[in-house]
């Protein structure tokens, strides 16, 4: 039976669809985050996020953390951005701002052009408080799922999550791509050892090879910091719940893509060019991958868990998803999906994955996920896998 | 007029009958008294065949007779032998909300439920499954999250009139409940899923309308859950679920029916093996039971199944959704072994046999390489496997291999 889902979204100007209608306040520096955080705190709705590295044209990974700054004010979850810095002649500001589209609603704060802190905190309130008012008068619309950008990603991964979670997360994002939709496949470290089985699913054979490279280019990379990379990964929460390698925890993780062949493998934080299955090159850390799937314009992300956290992505809505029943009675407050069911035997992976799409067009609609009631808002920008030194 | 209870009691072997006003500790034994009366139904007929009300009657003699004999709780047993058990769901509001705060499937047939004209019932348990006061509860082994239902419980007589009242606990797993509705038999009936107790108040000395139930769990000697409600939220009136019960299936004699739960524990909150559940009608007394995960040791029931899961055909190695220990027999497709080592819940069992340095396979992909030799049975993991990526310590030698 075909199915038609419908989710009901703020229509963008450039015909994206948000599944919330924020009014951020971003830093572009750390000294400034202290500003944001006062302002959000005086301005109800808004929401900000703390800068704690500084973005330098000095700084290695410069250009992806423009990138993944302009994909959060360039993002349909955004209404509006207040973006605050100290001066207008910072490079960032000038690298963030230089080619926006007209359709990025945003007023740049600093503080040399305000005169100081206090003035500038003012003046962003000011134009935080027009953003929210503004806010008021758009509604919710329906679209199809073709406009449903999805990003998925695991962590505290074990031995059910390749069991029941994953593949749920898996046949959820078949179903999302099945009726036009994309989603973001991403966490190259945890790729290692399963790149096979995407690179088989891969439409043409460049794409192939770029699942190849770029996980072998991540694998050296993290190879260059240590030794050796057991000790790390699996991590010692992985090898007590009884993941043995690295090899073993990403064929459990990759089942989170499903069976949908890949289009396309993209860079960190870089908006896909196709609909459909898209690789994400990003680091295994939780908070730099939320950023650079967001950056990437996902508007709902699926993280599933076999240890819990409360992790958030302040603009868009992290649904986690535990692989066991047990992880849902323990931190009941912290999960929002259960796939634990299919462990038990009581559902299949199918039956879980179809309530799970369900519980992404809710979230989709705007019912609040776990992290969101909670207000989390951890920020961190991936600065790239390093030079190769050969 | 006093609400007078119904209690019977085990005294050298011997099922005792007794009446007494509620609130008082000391019983008149009515099988003493007279002749022949040793349960409900007795009384009843004896009542019957002096033409007077068993209520009045009894008010009477306890009036009358002076002699009293001291019970023990401990010695209390099941008040009534019923024919059959029925149960009601979504009778008060705070039930309708908890399930569709646990259900994962859309939740609009439990709001339906409790406006609907039909009230929720179904079977709840054969009587001789029924238990009583101090008898452990069952907790599933296949489900986690358990609570005790503490309810309203109608005693019918054997002509389907309302004989009197007591306290029951409908045991509920609300995991399997939340993950289909129509797993309900399985959430609702298991081994001691009913008690009732500790007495029966006679129908004609109480009014059911505003009862209050209190519900109170012990763990280790503290309260961790304490709730209370009245039967005065009670959305159907008694009537309305007899009438449903009784409509197209002529009532067995001696039927119990517990009339849905006003209380639901706080979504966290689940049943542990040796918690103390202790549920009071003030009318009625406290019925008191504690939880026991159901097993061979109390239960005649078979051993737990412990699935082990072969992802792909080709894989060497399984994993167990359960602890496995070293001696047991497990089977795996048409294939039966014999475990080696403890094996814990997730982790991998040896298949076949694999040399060091052979392929472990999972999901029919490679995992690892063996570094020791593993045999069928063997719990395999980071003490005999090891990865093949990632070794920067083996890069040096042979570059990474792609």
């Amino acid at each position: 039976m075909e199915m038609h889902h419908v989710f009901h979204g703020y229509w963008r100007q450039d015909g994206r669809v948000g599944t919330r209608n924020h009014v951020l306040i971003l830093p572009l520096s750390p000294a400034v985050s202290p500003t944001v955080s006062a302002v959000c705190a005086h301005v109800p709705g808004t929401v900000g996020v703390e800068l704690h590295q500084d973005i330098d044209p000095a700084v290695e990974g410069f250009a992806l953390a423009v990138r993944a700054l302009r994909g959060w004010v360039d993002h349909p979850n955004v209404y509006a951005t207040v973006i605050m810095a100290l001066s207008e002649d910072d490079p960032v500001v000038k690298a963030l701002t230089v080619n926006l589209p007209d359709t990025v609603l945003y007023e740049l704060v600093t503080f040399d052009q305000a005169g100081g802190r206090k003035k500038a905190e003012q003046m962003a309130q000011a134009a935080a408080q027009r953003y929210i008012e503004a806010t008021q008068f758009l509604t919710r619309q329906p679209a199809g799922l073709e406009y449903l950008l999805l990003a998925t990603e695991c962590g505290g991964s074990d031995a059910c999550s390749g069991l029941s979670a994953n593949p749920s997360l898996g046949y959820a994002s078949d179903l999302v791509i099945r009726e036009g939709g994309t989603s973001i496949l991403a966490e190259t470290t945890e790729l290692i050892g399963a790149e096979r089985i995407l690179a088989d699913r891969a439409t043409t054979e460049a794409i192939g090879q770029a699942i190849w490279h770029t996980v072998s280019h991540a694998e050296r990379a993290a190879m260059r910091m240590g030794v050796d990379f057991r000790g790390g990964q699996p991590a010692p929460g992985n090898i007590e719940g009884g993941i043995t390698t690295i090899e073993e925890k990403s064929l459990g993780c990759v089942h989170k893509g499903g069976s949908s062949p890949v289009m396309d493998v993209i860079d960190y934080a870089e908006c896909p060019r196709t609909h459909g299955l898209v690789v994400m090159d990003t680091p295994g850390h939780d908070v730099m991958q939320f950023v650079g799937m967001a950056a990437g314009g996902a508007q709902v992300i699926v993280f599933t868990t076999g240890r819990g956290t409360p992790t958030g992505a302040s603009i868009v809505p992290v649904i986690k998803v535990s692989t066991r029943t047990a992880l849902k009675k323990e931190l009941p407050d912290l999960i929002d999906f259960d796939a634990g069911p299919v462990i038990e035997g009581f559902l299949t992976v199918e039956e879980v994955g179809r309530a799970l799409l369900r519980k992404i067009i809710a979230v989709a609609n705007g019912e609040l996920v776990a992290a969101e009631r909670f207000g989390h808002r951890e920020f961190g920008i991936f600065q790239g896998w390093g030079e190769e030194t050969r | 007029m006093k609400a007078i209870r119904l209690t019977r009691w085990r005294e050298d072997q011997r099922i005792r009958l007794g009446l007494s006003y509620a609130g008082d500790r000391d019983m008149w034994p009515v099988d003493d008294g007279v002749s022949n009366v040793h349960s409900a139904a007795d009384l009843l007929d004896y009542c019957r065949s002096c033409d007077v009300e068993v209520g009045a009657w009894a008010n009477d003699m306890l009036a009358k007779r002076a002699i009293r004999v001291s019970v023990r709780d401990e010695d209390l047993v099941i008040p009534v032998d019923l024919s059959e058990l029925w149960a009601c769901g979504i009778t008060y509001e705070r039930s309708r909300e908890a399930r569709e705060e646990e259900t994962q499937l859309g939740n609009d047939f439990y709001a339906h439920i409790y406006q609907a004209e039909r009230p929720e019932v179904f079977f709840k348990a054969p009587g001789s499954r029924v238990v009583g006061p101090h008898e452990p509860v069952g907790l599933r082994r296949d489900a986690t999250w358990h609570v005790p239902e503490p309810e309203l419980t109608i005693i019918l007589d054997d002509r389907g009139a309302v004989f009197g009242i007591t306290a029951g606990n409908d045991m509920t797993a609300r995991d399997l409940e939340a993950a289909n509705p129509l797993y309900l038999p399985q959430a609702k009936m298991f081994h001691h899923s009913a008690a009732i107790g500790p007495s029966i108040v006679l129908a004609s000395t109480v009014d059911i309308s505003q009862l209050t139930i209190e519900l109170e769990i012990w763990r280790h000697d503290q309260r961790v859950l304490h709730d209370t409600t009245s039967t005065g939220r009670l959305r159907r009136s008694v009537e309305d679920l007899v009438t449903y019960v009784q409509h197209e299936w002529p009532l067995a004699p001696w039927t119990g029916i517990m009339t849905g739960t006003g209380i639901v524990p706080p979504d966290e909150f689940f049943l542990e093996d040796g918690d103390e559940i202790r549920m009071t009608i003030p009318e009625v007394g406290t019925l008191v039971n504690v939880a026991r995960r159901i097993d061979p040791s109390w239960a005649q029931v078979p051993p737990a199944v412990i699935r082990v899961l072969r992802i792909d055909p080709r894989d060497t190695v399984a994993v167990s959704l359960g602890e496995l220990t070293p001696g047991q027999e497990i089977t795996v497709g048409t294939q039966v072994l014999r475990v080696n080592q403890r094996i814990p819940f997730g982790h991998k069992v040896a298949l076949q046999v694999m040399a060091p340095g052979d392929w472990v396979i999972k999901y029919g992909e490679r995992i690892g390489i063996a570094t020791s030799l593993i045999t069928p049975g063997d719990h395999v993991h980071t003490h005999n496997v090891e990865s093949y990526r990632g070794r920067g310590d083996l890069m040096t030698e042979k570059g990474v291999e792609q």
